[in-house]
């Protein structure tokens, strides 16, 4: 049944929403929620890092790490993502402390010592 | 490969015993051959002696399950878990395959042509387990250590940057004062190629070559000093791909052939399985020489004597290979004269070798600085 306002001929509507400015969504969005995982998963890391450098591999020939085309030098992120590399994971487990098996050779300790001493001399 | 170790470890006057731990006292400075087959690590003792630990760079992966679990607790298998599987490690890996009848290519390595494996997904946390197991802790605190790295190969896109950083902070992390040498320049520390003039003999002056299982590493050294370096793709692999391509035979099969019965110096041509492998030789040979001599060529590269070629590494351990690769030399337009090529006395050791001696100048360098 139609309901009318203070007894006039007047059909009561449902109250309008408030029309956004124009520009603005009708609808205001749910703020963002940002979910943070505690467990890092360092293999997926080390995946994606090596596939990227991977496909770096093919485009990048040179080994100064400065992209040709705009001067940009990424060995900084090269180093962070190498960093990445070396993080293992506590639940990583193995049955052994050390592995392989031993060999001896003999060489002539007198050359040996004049090859040190020789390399000691020089720059890197 | 496992052959040619057997072979060395037939050699007079070598001992040869299993892993275990060491109790004799090394001078510091560490040299490692990080190989795409194999790792080996070099320390010298204080009498001289080199003591090289080595092992092999490869796994085979089970799923984690009750029946993996309780096969792994009924033997001795090596394994490190990581995620969901676990890894059976090295000689241990091969075992497992032929005792349970599974094909051999289902090995999986965690480098790939000197570099890590990007098709593995757990390459870097696998390689680390090793490397820490095979390497131990250092004898000193920051120890000097130096790891081979491969050149850059002229044949194909790659990059070796990514590849030497990850390793560098490996070992950084296990307590090293770590740096990277070049595989073909180790070879030059090890096997001291002399070059002659008029002025005399110059020491660590000469050709040196690295024969990998995926690659070859050349490098041009001057009194220690690296000049030139590259390295060339498809060495051995290649060889044994190719040869079970043509024969209809499978790699492994190739494999055990080439390690257990080549010849070089004298082959059957009409044994098609032998002949194939030793034709195959001959075009890598002829492929490394004729790449070779022509970098030296656009490199201007000059040497003012006659120059010795140094070669090691496991692809060049079969019978007659120097033999070969020095008549191809002396048909090549190499821009240098080369008097002799000579193969390293301990072929397999070259590098962790060299890799050890350059270690041990770098400590007693920063030893002289100190005082």
């Amino acid at each position: 049944m139609a309901e009318y306002a203070n007894g006039k001929n007047v059909l009561l509507r449902p109250e309008r929403p408030e029309r956004p400015e124009p520009g603005r969504p009708v609808n205001p969005s749910e703020p963002q929620k940002i979910i943070v995982e505690k467990e890092v998963d360092v293999a997926s890391i080390a995946d994606a890092v090596v596939k990227a450098i991977g496909n770096r591999i093919h485009f990048n020939q040179n080994q100064s790490n400065v992209d040709a085309d705009i001067g940009f030098d990424d060995s900084k992120t090269l180093e962070r993502l190498a960093e990445t590399m070396s993080v293992q994971n506590d639940n990583n487990e193995s049955n052994f402390d050390d592995l392989g098996n031993i060999k001896k050779t003999q060489k002539d300790q007198k050359e040996t010592q004049k090859t040190i001493d020789l390399l000691s001399n020089l720059d890197d | 490969m496992t052959d040619n170790i057997e072979k060395l470890e037939n050699a007079d006057n070598i001992e040869v015993k299993n892993a275990q731990k060491d109790t004799v006292k090394f001078k510091p400075g560490a040299g490692c051959d990080i190989g795409t087959s194999n790792i080996v690590v070099a320390r010298q003792t204080e009498d001289g002696t080199f003591v090289n630990r080595y092992h092999r760079n490869m796994l085979y992966p089970l799923a984690v399950s009750d029946e993996s679990a309780d096969l792994l607790e009924r033997s001795s298998y090596l394994f490190v878990k990581v995620q969901d599987k676990y890894y059976i490690v090295g000689e241990d890996a091969l075992r497992l395959v032929n005792a349970i009848g599974k094909d051999k290519d289902e090995i999986i390595r965690p480098m790939k042509d000197g570099i890590l494996n990007p098709n593995l997904k757990e390459s870097s946390e696998l390689l680390f387990y090793i490397i820490n197991a095979v390497v131990g802790e250092p004898i000193i605190e920051g120890e000097t250590l130096r790891f081979s790295l491969p050149a850059n190969p002229i044949d194909r896109d790659m990059d070796n940057v990514f590849h030497k950083m990850v390793l560098n902070n490996f070992f950084t992390k296990m307590g090293y004062t770590a740096k990277a040498v070049n595989e073909a320049m180790c070879i030059g520390y090890d096997c001291n190629p002399v070059m002659k003039s008029d002025d005399g003999e110059a020491p660590l002056s000469g050709i040196c070559v690295s024969c990998g299982g995926g690659m070859v590493n050349i490098a041009l050294m001057y009194k220690g000093l690296e000049l030139n370096s590259f390295s060339i793709t498809k060495s051995g692999d290649d060889i044994d791909e190719k040869a079970a391509r043509v024969t209809g035979l499978s790699k492994n099969k190739i494999i055990k052939i080439k390690e257990k019965e080549l010849d070089l110096n004298n082959i059957d041509m009409s044994d098609r399985v032998k002949a194939a492998i030793a034709i195959y030789y001959d075009e890598m040979i002829d492929r490394v020489i004729h790449l070779m001599a022509q970098n030296f060529v656009d490199k201007s590269s000059d040497m003012d004597g006659e120059i010795e070629v140094v070669v090691a590494g496991g692809t060049s351990m079969a019978p007659g290979f120097c033999k070969r690769f020095e008549d191809a030399i002396k048909k090549s337009d190499m821009p240098f004269k080369i008097y002799q090529v000579r193969h390293s006395e301990t072929p397999f050791y070259s590098v962790s070798q060299g890799a050890c001696i350059r270690a041990q100048a770098d400590y007693s360098k920063t030893a002289k600085q100190k005082k």
